[in-house]
Formats: structure tokens, C-alpha cells, sequence
């Protein structure tokens, strides 16, 4: 098992620039997940890792190993693709041998250790077929299996889930879960799944455009965003953003109203002006009454009801809010009507820079 | 796609298909009929005549010995089989190999490497015999097998890498990094990942690399000066001369140059189109 | 290192010795063939320590290597050929004087043939001229002069047969009607134009003969010559002593001598040719070659050639044998030797046959008065003898490619320089590593001599003189001063006929290939695979066979192609003597050579499309023609374009094809590029540098053409970068 550096990573492309000096520490043991939008360089980071690709700048060192110059064979690594790459030509029993016969292991010991990880995985009865005959999920096993048989200090995941159904996904990521809580490797797992970031990750690392936005742990990301984009991507429904004007006594907007007493901010004078005010659909609730310190009035468009809860969409002059509230509150709430809805908690963001001046 | 059109549809494409067949057969069996006929030259072609069937070209074809008495077919079929082996084995391990390297790696040079297998083919190969002639005396392979080996090895190749470059890129790159951080090398990645999946475009190559080794005939001719050296088109040619040609042994002779080919075709046909296909179309 | 460098080194030093062997090369076939073998059988015998090894070139080939050979020293010690290319071969130096026979034992009207500069340069084994041949059981008695030949012809004529058969097309079977009427090529080896009345006067008896009466068939070959005798419809046959052999059993036959031209009273003259035995320098200084020249002039030898090959000797001892005597086919060839003109072997004349025989072709069908017809041949000879292109400065032309390679140098240092590059180069070793076979194959294979043919380019052979002539056949090529554009002779003309014959080609085979492969296509077809091995059978079949065999069945006589045509009621056509059906009969051929491999191509690029496209436009409720138009070819089109721009190379380049079927008919004007760089390289006195030249014209077109649809080939070329 082992830790992992990454010391001012850069990848650049002639004049575009997909990785911009990163630097993460990654402590041995710990599940991080590399997550953030398409084209914001997690895939490449991790390629980076794995050796597939060569860094123009910046080291990486695996269990205090500089492998930067390595080749990915020699980094005892593991990597499971989004694709699988399962070799289409060999059975389910090649394919996860496939590393070892690689590394020359004795066919005595690789047959058990084969054996071992189909067991583990469920996939002994499947050992024969090829990859065709295989279902998503087996598929998805065969190629965690290949992985794990190795017994590398290090797990890469590149999108693993992301072409499995959803009720697959699901139950995959319970088990990639628990995989992890078994065997207490390294792994670093990329997603543009937040969801999965979130359910899987002791850390998450958010990347945009090359650079890293936040990082800390999932419940530090969604309750503490950095930056508004971090809050926007974090959280589903995304966080509601609404443009305020800071006054001496509250934060206002034709449709908002948010009280200065609630805050706690000791510096409110030093605050820009102009604020982006981010709260949360499942903050937001129906006002009993008019007289709470923080409400905005909206209009209902229409609402989602899923049963559990149901999602009002509204419009609060331009933005589009949505809320999250109970069933029973879902069922008072009339398309059309008007309706003012308070909250507690939320975060507030420089309108120019985006970044967050205060969470409440 | 899938629901079968009316009769009458179906009926007329068999009656093009049938039509168009026995169209491209027609010089087939031209060659066919002349080849068994004791009958010179071409009218028996449209009226056949049983009575004048005879077996006599075909087996003077393959009969001839030489002063020496050995068996000249038998060694210049051997010749033939062993030149357009060779050349089909040299070939294709040299367009798997630059074909997998072109297709993996991006290196300085690779776009003039590609564009160069395409521009050597617009030189015309009539024009290379002397200079290639010159070159195989300097090598000392002049009037060798091994000479003609390596010719028509390289002058496929052009082609056969073209071919596989372009199959190859359609087997997704993740096979490769999954068999790279699985610790394998390379070289292990070309031969247990990448051949195999690429069989079909191989045996396409294969193919190619036999045929036009198989078919040539100016290049044998004038590199080799021994007859039990020829291979069997040079034979085959002796039956056309300045005073006009023998048909009848002409055209047993092309049947019998022709079915190797012909039988390896019908083996091959179903990779041919997906080998093919896949290679050229990408 | 390379695998096949290894092997390279192992042969080098493995090459057999062939000291002390005689080596004699010959292209003889048949009867001519066996008797040789005899002869020698016969030497290997007498001479158990001289080790003989014969080789039959085949003709096609055999010009072409004996240049490339001898030079080389790969040649033979000795080797038999006909005398026409006597001058040629002096003058290449392939061949050296012929000394340790006496001369007398030759026949010294042919012996003289063989004398320039004072010096014999080789030994007659035979000789060979045309006669009469004819049917006894259709005339009674063979012409003696022209206007029998007419009248008897005339009576015999109609009802598909013809009174009088003979490859009119070809000077050398003109030649007794120019001689007999009194015409003459050469004074004093200088060649004379063609037009003198006696010249014409011969050509309007051609015009009587095939286009006015039409006694005599056009467009005939040597072996359709001998179907039209065997099968009885022809009566008379003019030909050479070889038609022997080809006569069938039952076909009661006579040879009388050439008739008299009525209208001068001169017998017509045939060429005389003579199957020389010329030594070359490997035979200097051997005793094996001189004793095996000795025995294969010998009389002895010659009775053999005489009794088993039937060939007229030239041994003065053998002519009175009785069993050559006693030949009716041997006693006329001697008689009609009395009359007769050497074949001349001035080099001039093989740029004259060609033009020559246009001529010929118009003549017969009536397309142009014998004056106009042989007038033109007269200027082609001027255009295709004009002296060869000066002496260029060679230091002029040295500076030039100085700058050019130091140009170059620079660009490549500059690009080096970027710190990038040579990164990338030392980070790609297994790249290289994995090219460096391929890559030393085609660097020394096809690296090389492209780079000697490119340089030859710059050369012309004088004999066996090189000069530096710079840009001179280049400039000659595109200049093209001696024919407008328009004519079939000039570049340009040739240019378009090729750029016409690829691009109709191109369109026809994906066109076709796209017929064939949507019929294919569809699943409920029973026989599928069948029928696509069938349709697929074309590609696997050698194309010289190909192109020979439809040469066959286009043929006006006795082709297939006409013989359908009239059973449908249509006339037959005279396909080789109109640009446009000449062009379609190689069109023919090689769409039929050529679409497979486009067919298979769109069956994959076909099979390729995800059918659930085809079910969302049948939703949208888009109709067959619709799918096809808006699915299929917008689909298959991008898929298509490697292989049309591959195949269109190919196409461009075909020379089998052309040069096999149409040959260049009518005039040279379905010649494309690449077969005019053929004439010019190997049957003009070996013009190497200008065909050279030719070939880099050919390659700039299509290095132009690739970069034209570079946009489309970038594509494929850039789509991982």
C-alpha cells in the first residue's frame, strides 16, 4: 500500500493546457475521487498517474517512488477503464491472469489467485466465456477482477459506472465500496458523477479547468463550497443562485430578503456589494408565516412531485429556483401561484469572483 | 432492413446477381474452354465442341522436365509457392509491425511516414525494373528466390500498411493501456493483443502480399536466369512469342497459375470483406 | 538489424560460382525450341566437359533483360535473336565481333547482314521470310502475279471466308508490296520518308486489297491467321516459315513464292530475317563458348534445325541435303531468299515501325489516302528521331541542388532545434523501433531506385554513353513543339486520354462496385457467399492473363464480344480502330479487373451503418430512394474516399491493361502516360532518361492530385493528433 504525490503536474498540448500545475497528496489508504465537468482534466491527471500519459511538468511519486519516468507496468499500479478493456480474444480466466502471466507468476499460484478473485467477485462459473457472453455487470467485474488479482498498491478508476443502467450503478458502487473497506488500498476514482463522488469518496477532489477548484470531504464540499461553480456542481438539484445587494441591515433584491441579524458575518462593511446568494433546493421550505428573518418570494411554474418529495420550480424575477419540500407542502402548491419560501442556511458568494465570502 | 421485400423485387435481383455473374464469369470460362480444347485460338470460345476436348495442354503444363530431367513444374511450382510464402510472411511482418506503430504512436515523421506509403505507389512500376535490377546485382540477389522474396515483400507493403493502419485504429486504444499498466511490454502487447484481434485484416494482407507475388511476372523474368529458378507465370509465358501465341497452352497454363489463387480466395472470402472492409474504409 | 539484411550478408557469401559455365539464352518456342534442345543434347554429348545451361527468356521479356543482364555481367556467353536489333546491340556494346567460325560456311548474302564496320558481329543459324501458303483443296494453282492474287482472292471471297489472309497491319508484312512496287527505306543507312510513289503505289494496293475489295480481313493476328486457314476460311496465307507448326493435320496445304507485282514486274520482296547467334563479351577468352559456337553452327547442327525445327538454314553445305531438298516449305524459302531485303537493323527503324504501322491501320480502313497517311508516319519518325537534348552545365545544375539540399538541411535543423521535437524523437524509440524494418526495406527497395529513376531523369543514353542533359527531356516532354496539343501524339493529348480513362474508370468501378454490393447486401438472399466469391473471382486473376484474354474476345474476326453482336443482328465492330471504342474495349477490361475491390470495400463501409438509422428514417417515413440517398451515400461517400484516392493511383498508373488490349490503338491515342514512358524506355532505342523523365511527370501529376484532395486525406492522416 502506499501514498501518492503529485507535485505541479502539468500537461499541456502546444498552447492549450489541460492540466495546470497540480499538486495533491494522497495518503495510503484513502479513497479520493477526481470528479468535475467534461474537459477539466481529471481523466488526464489520472492517465498521468497511471503512466499512459507523460507529464510536460511536475513529478509524481508513488509509496515516496518518483515514477514519473516509469513505465505504467513498472508503477504496480491497477486501472480499471470505462470501457473495461477487457481483451475480447481471451475467456474471463485469461483476461484476469492476463497480469499475472505478464509478471511471470507460477501457474500453481495464479491459478488459486485467479480462482480467489472469481470467488470473490462471483465470477467462477463465468470463467470460461468470453467478454462477449458477458452482461454489463459482469463485464464491469471481470475488469475490477483483472485489477484486484494483481494486489497493486494502487486502484485508478476511470468512470467505471458510467455505462452501466442505474440500478447496476448503484449496487457497483456498493461493491466498489466495499472493496475498499476489504482490501484498504490506495485508489483514485474519476467521475463526472457527483452523486458517486459523494457516496464513495473519503475526499473529493474538484477539478475545472485544470486546476483544482476544492478538495476535503464530501459533506465539506456540499456544505462549505469555495467557489460558486463548486457549489453549482456539488449537489442535485443544483444549488439556487440569486444576485443580492448588501444594505446596512440585510442582503436584499425585489424578491429576497435576508436579514443581517441571522448571519453571524463580524465583517459585513468590508463585503462587496454586489453578492450572488447560493441556497440549497433542499434548504429551501414553505414560509409558515411572513415573519421569517430569511424568505424569498417566488412564482410557481410547476412542480415535480417523485413521491418522496416533490421539486418546485420557480421563477424569483430572472433566476430559476428550485426547492425541495415535502409531499404534503408539494400538494398546497398550485402552478401559477405565488409563494414565499424561507431558508437557514446558505452561502454567499463574491458576485465578481465568484468565490464564497460566507456560509451560514 | 429486416422484412423481406415483394417477390417480384426479389426475383429481379436474382435475375441482375445471376446476369451480372455470369457476365464477370464469361472470361473464366473462355480461359476454361480454350484450356481443354484442341482447337487454337479463341472461336471455340462461343462454340464448344466436345470432341475436341483434350487434357493434352494441361498436361504438358505440367510434365515439362528439364535437359537434366527434373521436373521443371514441380519446381517452379515450388519456386512459386516458396516466393509468394516468403514474400506474404516478410510482408506481413513488416506491415504488422510499421502499420501497429503508425497506428499507436505519434512520433516526428509519422505523417511523413504515412504520406510516404502513399506517394512511393505513384511512381510507375515499370520504371523501377532497371534501377531495381541494378540494386538486386550490387546486392548479389540477382537471379535468386530470396531477391524476388524481399521485392515482392516490399513493393506490397505500401498497400498492406495502409490496410492494417487502418484496422488497427478501430481496435479502441484502451486495450493497449489496459495490457500497459497490466505490466506488459510493447512487443507482448503487438503480438497477444493486437494480432489477434486483427486477423481478418492479416489475412486480408496475406492475401495481397501472395497475390501479387503469386501473379508477377516482368520482375521474375528479368531478375532470374535459371530455369528451374523461374517461377511459374515466367513459364507460363513462354507460350506467347513474337510470331503470335500457343492459346491452348496459354490458357491451361493461366488456369493452372490461376487456381491456387483462386482456391485461396474462396478459403479467405469471409475476412476478405471484413478485413477489408474495416482496413480501407477507416 | 534487419531480418532480411542478415539474410542479404548470408547470400552474398553463399552465391553459387557459375565459372566455366556457357551460358546461351534464346526465346525460340515450339518446333524452333525442340530442335535446339536436340543440338544441344546432341553437344552435352560430344562435350561432357563443357557445362551448357540454356535459358528460354520468354519474349516479352526478353529485350529488356539481355540490356539490363549483359551489361551487368549477369548476361549470357551467347544467345540468340533476331538481326533488327543488330546496331543496337553494337552499340550498347552487349555484343562483340564473331570470330573462330569461318565465314564461308555460311550463305554470304546473309552473312553480309551481319557485317558493319568491316567486322562480322554474328552467325546466321536461320533465316526466315515470308511465302505463300494456300489451301489445295480451295486453289488450284497459286497466283503469280498481283492481279491473279486479286482475281483468285476476289472468287474465294464471302460467306465469312477470305480469298487472301495476312497481318496487314504490320510493316514487316507490307514490306514485299513496297519492295515489289519498287519503293526503298534506306539510302546509305539514311532513312527515306515514306511517301514515294512507289510507297503509294503499294499502299492503294493495301487499300484495294482490305478496304476497297476486301479480300483480306482486317485487324488479324498471327493465331487468328492460322484458325481462319485451319478452319477453311482462308484461302491464302501470307506468312513466315513458323506457320508450319501451327497448321492443323487434316488441312491439305501448299507454299509457292510471293507473286509478282503486276504493275512493275518485280517480284514482291519480303524482309529477310536471320536468327543470329551473337557472343558477348563473358565469351572472350572462353574455350567452352567457343567450341558450343562452333557446334551450333555447324552443318550438322543446322540439319537438325532444318529436319526438326523446319527452319531454313543458313549453312551453305545444308542446302543441298536431300531431305531439305525434298521440303516443299525449305526449297521455297530458299527460292523466295533470292528475292528478298534484309531486315534493316539501322536503329532509326524501331522508331519507325510504330508509325509505320498506323499508317498501315489507316490505309486499310480507308481513313486516309496512302500519300496523307504515310506522310504523317514521315513526320512521327522526325518528331521520335529528334536528336536527344544537348549537354546541359553541369556545375550550373551541382549549384542547384547544393542549395536545395542545404535548404533543406536548414529547415530540418530548425525543426530539430525546437527542443520539443528532439524530445519527442528520443521518447519515441519503440515507435522507430517497430518501423525501422519496414522502413530499411523501403528505403533500400523502393527508396533507391525511385531516387535512380528520378536522377535518370536528368541523364539520356547515347549507346552506351550517359550525358547530363539537366531539364532537357522535361522541357522536351512539356514543350511539346512538334504536335499541337490536340493531336493524339502530344503529351497533353495522352495527359487527357489518361486523366478521362481514370477518372471513367474510378466512376464505373464504384459505381458498379455499389451495384453489386447492395445486392449483396440484404439478408433474405440465399447464396450470398456464393455469389460474392464469384463476383470477387476478377481481382484474383492475374491481369496480364486478364488484359490478354479480353484482347481475344474483342477481336473483329473471331471474337466473342462481335460474334454476340451479330447474333443479335447488330454489325460487328472493328473495336481498335476508333479512339472510342478502343477506349471502351480497355474500359471494359478493366472495370471488370478493377471493381471488385471497390465493391468490398462499400460491403464493409455497408455493413458499417447501424440499422437503427435505417428504422428512424422508415419512422420518418422516408422511402427507399430516400434511405438511400439520404443514408447510405452520405455514409458510405467519406468511408469511400482512401480507397478512391488509392484506387484512382492504381488506375492512372495501369499499364497491363492498356498496352495488352488496346495497345495504344488507334495512332497511339488511347496510349496513356505510363505506357508512352514504357515505349519510350524499351521499344524506341531505349530511352531511358526520357521515359524517366516520363515517369516524374506522372508522379508530379499525382503528387499534385494527392495534394489536391490532401483536405480529404488529412483527414485520415491527422484524426488522432
Amino acid at each position: 500500500m502506499a501514498s501518492i504525490e503529485l507535485s505541479s503536474v502539468t500537461k499541456r498540448y502546444g498552447e492549450t493546457t489541460i492540466v495546470d500545475g497540480i499538486s495533491l497528496s494522497i495518503a495510503d489508504g484513502e479513497l479520493v475521487v477526481l470528479v468535475g465537468p467534461s474537459g477539466c482534466g481529471k481523466s488526464t491527471l489520472l492517465r498521468m498517474v497511471a503512466g499512459l500519459l507523460a507529464p510536460t511538468a511536475g513529478r509524481i511519486s508513488i509509496g515516496g517512488r518518483d515514477v514519473t519516468q516509469l513505465e505504467p507496468g513498472d508503477r504496480d499500479i491497477a486501472m480499471v477503464f470505462q470501457s473495461y478493456a477487457l481483451y475480447p480474444h481471451m475467456s474471463v480466466r485469461d483476461n484476469i491472469a492476463f497480469p499475472l502471466k505478464v509478471r511471470r507468476v507460477r501457474p500453481a499460484e495464479l491459478d488459486e489467485r485467479v480462482r480467489r478473485v472469481a470467488d470473490m467477485l462471483g465470477l467462477a462459473h463465468l470463467l470460461d466465456r468470453r467478454p462477449r457472453d458477458l452482461s454489463g455487470g459482469q463485464r464491469q467485474r471481470v475488469a475490477m477482477g483483472r485489477a484486484i488479482v494483481r494486489e497493486p498498491k494502487v486502484f485508478l478508476f476511470d468512470e467505471p459506472l458510467s455505462n452501466l443502467d442505474a440500478a447496476l450503478r448503484t449496487r457497483m458502487r456498493a461493491e466498489i465500496a466495499e472493496l475498499h473497506a476489504r482490501l484498504k488500498a490506495t485508489m483514485i476514482y474519476v467521475t463526472h458523477d457527483q452523486h458517486e463522488a459523494m457516496t464513495l469518496a473519503d475526499r473529493i477532489v474538484l477539478l475545472n479547468h485544470g486546476h483544482i477548484e476544492q478538495q476535503g470531504t464530501p459533506l465539506d464540499l456540499y456544505r462549505r463550497p469555495r467557489t460558486r461553480f463548486a457549489g453549482e456542481f456539488m449537489g442535485s438539484p443544483p444549488m439556487n443562485f440569486l444576485s443580492v445587494a448588501r444594505q446596512p441591515d440585510a442582503l436584499m433584491s425585489p424578491h429576497l430578503r435576508v436579514a443581517r441579524g441571522g448571519l453571524r458575518i463580524d465583517d459585513w462593511d468590508v463585503l462587496p456589494e454586489e453578492l450572488v446568494l447560493g441556497v440549497r433546493p433542499e434548504a429551501l421550505r414553505l414560509a409558515e408565516h411572513s415573519s421569517a428573518p430569511h424568505r424569498l418570494d417566488v412564482q410557481v411554474a410547476w412542480v415535480e412531485r417523485t413521491g418522496s418529495d416533490s421539486y418546485v420550480h420557480a421563477r424569483a424575477g430572472e433566476s430559476s429556483v428550485v426547492a425541495r419540500v415535502t409531499a404534503s407542502d408539494g400538494e398546497r402548491v398550485a402552478a401559477g401561484s405565488t409563494v414565499t419560501l424561507a431558508f437557514d442556511n446558505m452561502s454567499v458568494f463574491d458576485r465578481d469572483s465568484g468565490l464564497a465570502v460566507a456560509h451560514c | 432492413m429486416s422484412e423481406r421485400p415483394s417477390f417480384l423485387v426479389r426475383l429481379g435481383a436474382y435475375l441482375v446477381l445471376a446476369l451480372a455473374t455470369l457476365t464477370v464469369m464469361f472470361p473464366v470460362y473462355a480461359v476454361a474452354v480454350m484450356a481443354v480444347s484442341r482447337a487454337p485460338g479463341f472461336s471455340v470460345v462461343l462454340s464448344p465442341d466436345p470432341s475436341l476436348f483434350t487434357l493434352e495442354h494441361l498436361a504438358k503444363f505440367v510434365a515439362r522436365h528439364d535437359a537434366n530431367g527434373r521436373w521443371l513444374f514441380g519446381r517452379q511450382l515450388a519456386n512459386s509457392l516458396v516466393v509468394a510464402g516468403g514474400a506474404t510472411a516478410l510482408g506481413v511482418l513488416l506491415a504488422t509491425t510499421a502499420a501497429y506503430a503508425f497506428s499507436r504512436f505519434r512520433f516526428p515523421g509519422h505523417r511523413l511516414g504515412i504520406a510516404s506509403f502513399v506517394v512511393v505507389q505513384m511512381f510507375p512500376a515499370t520504371m523501377m525494373i532497371v534501377p531495381l535490377y541494378l540494386l538486386m546485382s550490387a546486392l548479389g540477389l540477382l537471379d535468386s528466390v530470396v531477391g524476388l522474396v524481399v521485392v515482392y515483400a516490399t513493393t506490397a507493403l505500401p498497400f498492406c500498411v495502409w490496410m492494417l493502419k487502418g484496422y488497427f485504429d478501430t481496435i479502441p486504444a484502451d486495450l493497449d493501456e489496459a495490457a500497459l499498466v497490466d505490466g506488459a511490454s510493447r512487443v507482448r502487447i503487438f503480438y497477444q493483443v493486437i494480432l489477434p484481434l486483427a486477423r481478418p485484416a492479416i489475412a486480408v494482407t496475406a492475401l495481397f502480399s501472395f497475390l501479387s507475388a503469386w501473379n508477377e511476372f516482368i520482375m521474375a523474368a528479368t531478375f532470374l536466369s535459371h530455369e528451374e529458378k523461374f517461377t511459374l507465370p515466367v513459364t507460363l509465358f513462354r507460350h506467347v512469342g513474337a510470331y503470335g501465341a500457343d492459346w491452348g497452352a496459354f490458357a491451361a497454363g493461366s488456369l493452372i497459375v490461376s487456381i491456387p489463387v483462386c482456391l485461396l480466395f474462396f478459403a479467405l472470402q469471409r475476412q476478405l470483406v471484413g478485413g477489408l472492409a474495416a482496413g480501407a474504409v477507416k | 538489424m534487419s531480418p532480411w539484411l542478415s539474410v542479404v550478408c548470408v547470400l552474398a557469401v553463399a552465391a553459387p560460382a557459375t565459372e566455366g559455365e556457357v551460358v546461351l539464352w534464346h526465346a525460340y518456342r515450339a518446333g524452333e525450341a525442340e530442335a535446339l534442345e536436340l543440338v544441344i543434347d546432341d553437344f552435352r554429348a560430344r562435350h561432357p566437359e563443357v557445362k551448357v545451361r540454356v535459358l528460354q527468356v520468354p519474349y516479352g521479356a526478353y529485350p529488356q533483360k539481355l540490356r539490363t543482364a549483359i551489361p551487368q555481367g549477369a548476361g549470357p556467353d551467347l544467345f540468340i535473336a533476331p538481326n533488327d536489333h543488330l546496331r543496337d546491340f553494337i552499340e550498347r556494346e552487349l555484343v562483340t565481333t564473331a570470330r573462330g567460325v569461318p565465314a564461308d560456311r555460311f550463305d554470304p548474302r546473309l552473312m553480309s547482314a551481319l557485317t558493319l564496320k568491316n567486322e562480322s558481329w554474328g552467325y546466321p543459324l536461320a533465316y526466315k521470310t515470308l511465302v505463300l501458303f494456300y489451301r489445295r483443296d480451295m486453289v488450284d494453282a497459286p497466283p503469280r502475279d498481283t492481279d491473279e492474287l486479286l482475281a483468285t482472292a476476289r472468287k474465294l471471297t464471302g460467306d465469312g471466308r477470305y480469298g487472301f489472309v495476312y497481318q496487314a497491319s504490320l510493316p514487316y508484312y507490307h514490306a514485299p508490296w513496297l519492295f515489289g512496287f519498287g519503293g526503298k527505306l534506306f539510302e546509305a543507312d539514311r532513312l527515306l520518308p515514306f511517301e514515294s510513289p512507289a510507297a503509294i503505289a503499294s499502299g492503294d494496293f493495301l487499300r484495294r486489297l482490305t478496304f476497297e475489295e476486301k479480300v483480306t480481313p482486317v485487324d488479324i493476328s498471327g493465331a487468328l491467321a492460322t484458325e481462319l486457314f485451319n478452319r477453311g476460311r482462308a484461302a491464302m496465307v501470307m506468312n513466315g516459315p513458323w506457320f508450319v507448326s501451327e497448321i492443323a493435320a487434316d488441312v491439305p496445304w501448299a507454299v509457292a513464292p510471293l507473286p509478282v507485282v503486276t504493275a512493275t514486274g518485280m517480284p514482291a520482296r519480303p524482309f529477310v530475317s536471320l536468327d543470329v547467334l551473337y557472343r558477348t563479351a563473358r565469351a572472350d577468352g572462353s574455350a567452352g563458348a567457343a567450341v558450343l559456337t562452333d557446334a551450333l553452327t555447324s552443318d550438322a547442327a543446322s540439319l537438325i534445325r532444318a529436319r526438326v525445327g523446319r527452319q531454313p538454314v543458313a549453312n551453305v553445305a545444308v542446302v543441298h541435303d536431300p531431305v531439305v531438298e525434298s521440303d516443299q516449305l525449305l526449297a521455297i524459302q530458299a527460292r523466295q531468299l533470292a528475292s528478298t531485303e534484309p531486315l534493316p537493323s539501322q536503329p532509326v527503324m524501331q522508331l519507325a515501325w510504330d508509325p509505320y504501322e498506323s499508317a498501315l491501320r489507316q490505309i486499310q480502313r480507308g481513313a486516309r489516302s496512302p500519300e496523307a497517311a504515310f506522310r504523317e508516319a514521315t513526320a512521327r519518325v522526325l518528331v521520335l528521331a529528334r536528336p536527344l537534348p544537348k549537354a546541359a552545365p553541369v556545375r550550373f545544375y551541382v549549384l542547384g541542388a547544393l542549395l536545395l539540399v542545404v535548404a533543406g538541411l536548414a529547415y530540418a535543423l530548425r525543426q530539430a532545434k525546437r527542443a520539443q521535437v528532439l524530445a519527442d524523437v528520443r521518447r519515441s524509440g519503440p515507435a522507430y523501433a517497430f518501423i525501422a524494418p519496414a522502413a530499411i526495406g523501403m528505403a533500400l527497395l523502393v527508396g533507391v531506385p525511385f531516387v535512380m529513376g528520378v536522377g535518370l531523369g536528368f541523364f539520356e543514353y547515347e549507346g552506351s554513353q550517359v550525358r547530363f542533359v539537366g531539364l532537357g527531356n522535361f522541357a522536351s516532354i512539356l514543350g511539346t513543339n512538334d504536335y499541337s496539343p490536340f493531336e493524339p501524339m502530344s503529351f497533353y493529348f495522352t495527359m487527357a486520354v489518361t486523366v478521362l480513362w481514370t477518372v471513367s474508370n474510378i466512376a464505373l468501378h464504384v459505381g458498379i462496385g455499389f451495384g453489386f454490393a447492395l445486392l449483396l447486401q440484404p439478408t433474405w438472399l440465399l447464396g450470398r457467399g456464393v455469389f460474392r466469391v464469384l463476383l470477387i473471382l476478377p481481382w484474383a486473376i492475374p491481369n496480364y492473363i486478364t488484359a490478354l484474354i479480353f484482347k481475344g474476345l474483342f477481336n473483329t474476326q473471331l471474337g466473342a464480344i462481335n460474334a454476340l453482336l451479330m447474333k443479335v443482328g447488330l454489325p460487328a465492330i472493328n473495336w481498335f480502330d476508333h479512339f472510342a471504342s478502343a477506349f471502351a474495349a480497355n474500359l471494359a477490361t478493366n472495370v471488370w479487373l478493377g471493381f471488385p475491390f471497390m465493391m468490398v470495400t462499400i460491403l464493409g463501409a455497408l455493413q458499417a451503418i447501424p440499422s437503427d438509422l435505417y428504422e428512424a428514417a422508415r419512422v420518418d417515413g422516408a422511402g427507399p430512394w430516400r434511405r438511400f440517398t439520404s443514408i447510405t451515400l452520405p455514409l458510405v461517400g467519406p468511408a469511400l474516399v482512401p480507397s478512391v484516392v488509392l484506387g484512382t493511383i492504381w488506375t492512372f498508373n495501369m499499364f497491363n491493361v492498356v498496352f495488352c488490349v488496346s495497345e495504344g490503338q488507334p495512332e497511339g491515342a488511347t496510349d496513356i502516360l505510363v505506357t508512352e514512358a514504357y515505349r519510350w524506355a524499351f521499344m524506341r532505342n531505349g530511352r531511358y532518361g526520357y521515359a524517366a523523365a516520363y515517369s516524374l511527370v506522372i508522379f508530379a501529376i499525382l503528387l499534385l492530385y494527392s495534394a489536391l484532395t490532401k483536405r480529404l486525406l488529412a483527414s485520415r492522416v491527422a484524426e488522432a493528433i
